[in-house]
């Protein structure tokens, strides 16, 4: 008999080592097969910042209420989360733990533009779908729009600045000049996000009827306004357009209220596009017009949108932010698309995404074919909403006009 | 406009010379340069905050909790932090810095990154001269004039003033003469952190509290007690009504972008120029 070589020597250690060879395998492929039934969506986003950490509870939400419904083609959702810290290379760090070492299917979250962007970069590579919830940068659609074959893997649920705007100038401001304002004095932080912005008002206001008598910019780091509002006194505006996004809102808001100078203050103010925000400025935002989209108040945007704020509220113990019922929404059309394409993989998901006309929470979502970004700004599809605080803590909805809950009020000492 | 610039201006100086007059009266007295003397600031502002949001205490409850509170923390810091080190200029910079930072930490970490407001004192405007005010912000220069009035007859008419003076001229004479040189060192470091914190209360109402307050005033302070002249109340007065002023001015005649530039000219111009300060002895050489 020849003799045996290696482990064989051996036969009672060989047998040991080849039974915990097949447990092992056993069990590795049970592993795969659980994790063969599990639809891994990863949320990467700033949980720094409001809008991340609402874009992860919405998630968690939907996915719990599809999986009681049996999941999605029989998978049972599950949710990983990465950090980016609104830093882009943090964020592109966060992206590739989440595909290589969770190996998620899908994405989503983002909240800032700039980890949006590069985090774009690494999509075709990974053959994965992004659903961008959060960021509002023009760029992301235009990358997607002049370089489609590469950034066709992300979608935006979410509004586009430009969107916001049209609705600023050409329904926000413009409700201002109807009821006889005519005179506005724009108040700019000093941000590049804002440059477009400013010219686009200085442009297109004065075809509302409305004037622009004066820009005011200011540090962003600014605590006394003082100055700021004397010039905006001194241009005899009506109505201030704050345009602020890294600001003290809060004490912009209380120094205007405890100032109370002859002007309103009707703009797009990001920080107060919350509902505890008259808690946050001790009431001094009453009067105070923004632009907002999203369940961020009990309105009725949609069937969904008042079921979905009811139960938010209840279960995570405040009022949704905007990324909130976006986030929400876009876990929905992802497992909508999935349905239609009866496949998890990318490229039918891609076709099937880009056909998508769902309603949700926030609205009716139907993606442009070239930018894969959502349709908002029209009442038909999802619409931005202009709200204003007003007496008692009430934030109300003034526009569409269609889902109206009150009208426009001016400011206490100016009735 | 002129008559917005001569209370505006009014304002920050007396924020300004209340803030320095505390740490002027350090500097002079124990030679230290308290980096955490804006955290006092800032601390004044959430005790205030935290007694009568949280607390539900009253107003006039929560200012005098809090600055107890700031009293207790600055006698702490002298007694374990500075004490020690006394005689090290770069321990009692590094170490004093390094509470700042550690205050700022437990700021953020109970109340988060947010602004918070803090209730008025008073309500309502007062118009001046055609401007309108409000009636919190007047009540800041009512109130740091009559601090700084109070503060000037304690030091000047006063046994235990008389006594704070001699040490901060020549402390071995001082304490020939029976003066415990430490007592009067801790008791200046309770009213400079006092100081500080009513800066912060006064302010909180219309400027916000946040985490990261404490840097500006601590800059402005420092600024203002080098152009002052170190050690020097009066020069530190005069400082802060020029340093007010000037940033009032520049914001509302100019812009408000750069009023913060103010502060750092003028600090190079007096380190430049005149490095003993407006009210203090000539340096020659």
């Amino acid at each position: 008999m020849k003799r045996m070589k290696g482990l064989f020597q051996f036969p009672v250690l060989s047998a040991i080592c080849l039974s915990i060879g097949l447990l092992l395998s056993g069990m590795l492929q049970s592993e795969l097969q659980a994790s063969e039934k599990e639809f891994r969506i990863g949320v990467v986003t700033s949980f720094k910042m409001e809008c991340g950490t609402a874009t992860l509870k919405a998630a968690e939400m939907a996915s719990e209420e599809i999986n009681a419904q049996g999941g999605i083609l029989g998978h049972q959702i599950k949710i990983f989360s990465g950090n980016s810290e609104s830093d882009p290379e943090k964020g592109i760090m966060a992206l590739k733990r989440l595909v290589e070492k969770d190996k998620v299917h899908v994405l989503l979250g983002g909240a800032s533009s700039g980890v949006v962007l590069a985090q774009m970069d690494y999509l075709k590579n990974y053959n994965i779908i992004y659903l961008a919830v959060g960021p509002s940068s023009p760029l992301i659609a235009k990358k997607v729009a002049e370089n489609y074959d590469k950034y066709k893997y992300e979608f935006r649920p979410f509004v586009n600045a430009l969107d916001v705007c049209k609705t600023l100038v050409g329904d926000e401001l413009s409700l201002l000049v109807k009821l006889g304002y005519k005179k506005f004095a724009i108040l700019a932080e000093d941000a590049a996000w804002n440059r477009g912005l400013v010219k686009y008002i200085e442009a297109n206001l004065p075809k509302e009827g409305g004037e622009v008598v004066t820009t005011v910019g200011f540090d962003p780091k600014t605590i006394d306004f003082a100055p700021v509002f004397a010039k905006v006194t001194a241009s005899k505006a009506d109505v201030a357009i704050p345009i602020i996004a890294h600001s003290d809102t809060i004490t912009i808001y209380k120094q205007w209220h405890g100032m109370k100078p002859p002007f309103r203050m009707v703009g797009i103010n990001n920080p107060g596009m919350n509902a505890k925000y008259w808690e946050q400025t001790g009431g001094a935002c009453e009067s105070e017009v923004n632009v907002t989209w999203g369940v961020i108040l009990r309105a009725k945007i949609t069937e969904k949108s008042i079921p979905f704020f009811d139960k938010y509220s209840k279960k995570y113990d405040e009022a949704p932010h905007a990324c909130g019922s976006t986030g929400y929404d876009a876990v929905y059309i992802l497992a909508e698309a999935v349905e239609r394409a009866k496949s998890f993989d990318t490229g039918a998901l891609i076709n099937a995404l880009e056909e998508t006309n769902y309603t949700g929470s926030s609205g009716r979502f139907v993606f442009d074919k070239k930018t894969h970004d959502a349709i908002f700004g029209s009442i038909e599809y999802c619409p931005l909403l202009v709200t204003q605080w007003q007496e008692g803590g009430k934030f109300e909805l003034l526009l569409p006009k269609e889902i109206a809950t009150s009208e426009y009020q001016d400011p206490p000492w100016l009735k | 406009m002129l008559f917005e610039i001569l209370v505006y201006g009014g304002v920050a100086s007396a924020v300004y010379a209340m803030l320095a007059i505390g740490l002027t009266l350090i500097v002079g007295l124990a030679r230290v340069f308290n980096m955490a003397h804006g955290a006092f600031y800032m601390l004044g502002a959430y005790g205030v905050f935290t007694c009568s949001v949280f607390l539900e205490l009253p107003l006039s409850l929560a200012v005098v909790v809090s600055l107890l509170a700031v009293a207790l923390i600055a006698l702490v810091i002298e007694r374990v932090c500075l004490r020690p080190l006394k005689g090290s200029l770069e321990g009692t910079l590094f170490i004093t810095l390094i509470l700042a930072l550690f205050f700022e930490e437990i700021i953020h970490l109970a109340f988060g990154p947010a602004a918070r407001a803090t209730p008025a004192f008073l309500s309502g405007r007062m118009v001046l001269g055609g401007t309108s005010v409000p009636a919190q912000r007047m009540l800041v220069v009512f109130v740091s004039l009559i601090i700084i009035l109070g503060l000037w007859l304690f030091i000047s008419r006063t046994k235990i003033g008389g006594a704070i003076l001699s040490v901060s001229q020549d402390p071995e004479a001082a304490s020939l003469m029976g003066i415990n040189a430490t007592r009067m060192i801790v008791l200046v470091n309770g009213i400079a952190a006092c100081l500080a914190a009513l800066s912060g209360i006064l302010v909180a109402p219309f400027l916000s509290s946040s985490p990261t307050m404490w840097v500006m005033p601590l800059i402005k302070s420092f600024t203002i007690v080098i152009l002052g002249g170190l050690g020097s109340v009066g020069g530190s007065i005069l400082a802060a009504l020029i340093l007010g002023y000037s940033e009032t001015m520049v914001a509302f005649l100019i812009s408000p972008r750069i009023s913060e530039l103010v502060t750092l000219i003028i600090l190079f111009l007096v380190i430049v120029l005149r490095p003993a300060g407006l009210m203090g002895a000539k340096t020659e050489a």
